[in-house]
């Protein structure tokens, strides 16, 4: 019955459903796709602003963590070692590409309203009114356009620390720099980032 | 550097953005992903070892069907060994079979003079008493094929036949015995 055994696996940690998949799980397998698919795709589309790289990147991070589950240590978060492929074969791919800011514009694939929807931000609240919700949405537009001209290592941590709210420490590790190092990069993406909401205001 | 700095200033714009939407990939990215995966094969648990042998022909059947076959239990072969006398008939009988074919091949294929082999190797004695055994043994049967050739038609006749197929049925059936109660003790 796969959908008494997915909703089992969903109660579970992950190093539980790690440790069920190695077992040849289909159903764990597709628990840890269902539970990261979103935030891994969202992390990179956030860095590359574009729709089918994204999706390309975010496959090969899934293709590549699920084919070496046997390598994962359970002392580690798995998400933070899902996170840490993400993030290094999207900065190499933005190196490849020679790629440092985005165009605020959102994606170069945005030719529909679906898609340039999308791409803009639009941050809906049911605790808010019309007009907080209006201001809330602007300023999720701003954030994302403010966020796709910061430099990648900076997008990488900001968004690690402010979006997946992960301690400075795991953001290190992710992104392989020293702590030091990660604490400057979020500091000047903050400095960067209220810089340029200062101008919309 | 602390997290603190500026932290008034930049509160409302980390409230914001936790409150970033997460972006769907398309509705097939976990199939074009499984696609790629390459999933270890199930583990089965090792239930035929504990099985009585009584079961294994039951429980292999249904076994082979499953998705697990891709890695078989090994299953016990069925260890079913001749009783001992049965063993040492077989070997006996393996054995002269043997020597009959070799003493045939040895006369027909390389004209060797039996009896002259054997006495060479037995000593002449041996010869002898063979020969005095074998001469003993055809006036027997002879002796025997005339008493029953000369009461045939008489009573005693009828009986002595009577007697020679009631021996052969009842040893045929002794054997038949033996083999299957060797084969249930096996």
């Amino acid at each position: 019955m796969p959908g008494a055994a997915s909703t089992q696996l969903a109660g579970l940690s992950d190093p539980a459903v790690v440790i069920e998949a190695r077992k040849g799980s289909e159903a764990a397998y597709r628990e840890l796709l269902a539970r990261y698919e979103r935030p891994v795709f969202s992390l990179i589309f956030r860095m590359v602003r574009d729709r089918e790289t994204a999706e390309d990147l975010s496959q090969e991070t899934f293709v590549k963590v699920l084919n070496n589950l046997d390598r994962y240590s359970p002392e580690f978060k798995f998400s933070s070692w899902l996170f840490k492929i993400a993030n290094n074969l999207t900065i190499d791919h933005l190196r490849r590409r020679r790629v440092d800011t985005i165009s605020i514009e959102g994606a170069p694939d945005a030719v529909t309203s679906e898609s340039a929807r999308a791409t803009s931000i639009a941050v809906v609240s049911q605790d808010e009114s019309p007009l907080e919700e209006l201001e809330s949405r602007e300023l999720g537009t701003a954030i994302e356009r403010a966020i796709a001209r910061l430099r990648p290592e900076y997008r990488a941590c900001i968004m690690l620390r402010h979006v997946e709210d992960r301690s400075y420490e795991e953001i290190a590790e992710i992104v392989k720099l020293p702590l030091g190092t990660v604490k400057t990069y979020i500091h000047r993406a903050r400095h960067e980032l209220r810089a340029a909401l200062e101008e919309v205001k | 550097m602390t997290d603190n700095f500026h932290d008034e200033e930049f509160a409302p714009i980390a409230a914001a953005m936790k409150k970033l939407p997460y972006f769907a990939p398309s509705p097939q990215f976990a199939d074009k992903v499984m696609a790629r995966v390459r999933i270890p094969a199930a583990q089965v648990p090792m239930v035929a070892r504990a099985m009585p042998v009584a079961n294994l022909r039951e429980a292999v059947a249904p076994y082979a069907t499953r998705a697990e076959r891709r890695h078989p239990v090994q299953v016990p072969g069925e260890d079913l060994r001749r009783s001992i006398p049965a063993r040492l008939a077989a070997t006996a009988l393996a054995a002269s079979l043997s020597v009959t074919i070799a003493a045939v091949a040895l006369v027909s294929v390389f004209n060797v003079e039996i009896l002259l082999l054997v006495s060479r190797i037995f000593g002449a004695e041996t010869v002898g008493f063979l020969t005095a055994l074998a001469a003993d043994a055809s006036a027997s049967v002879s002796a025997s094929a005339t008493g029953v050739a000369a009461s045939a038609g008489t009573a005693t006749g009828m009986a002595v036949a009577g007697s020679f197929a009631a021996g052969l049925v009842v040893a045929t059936a002794a054997l038949r015995a033996a083999a299957s109660a060797s084969r249930k003790a096996a």
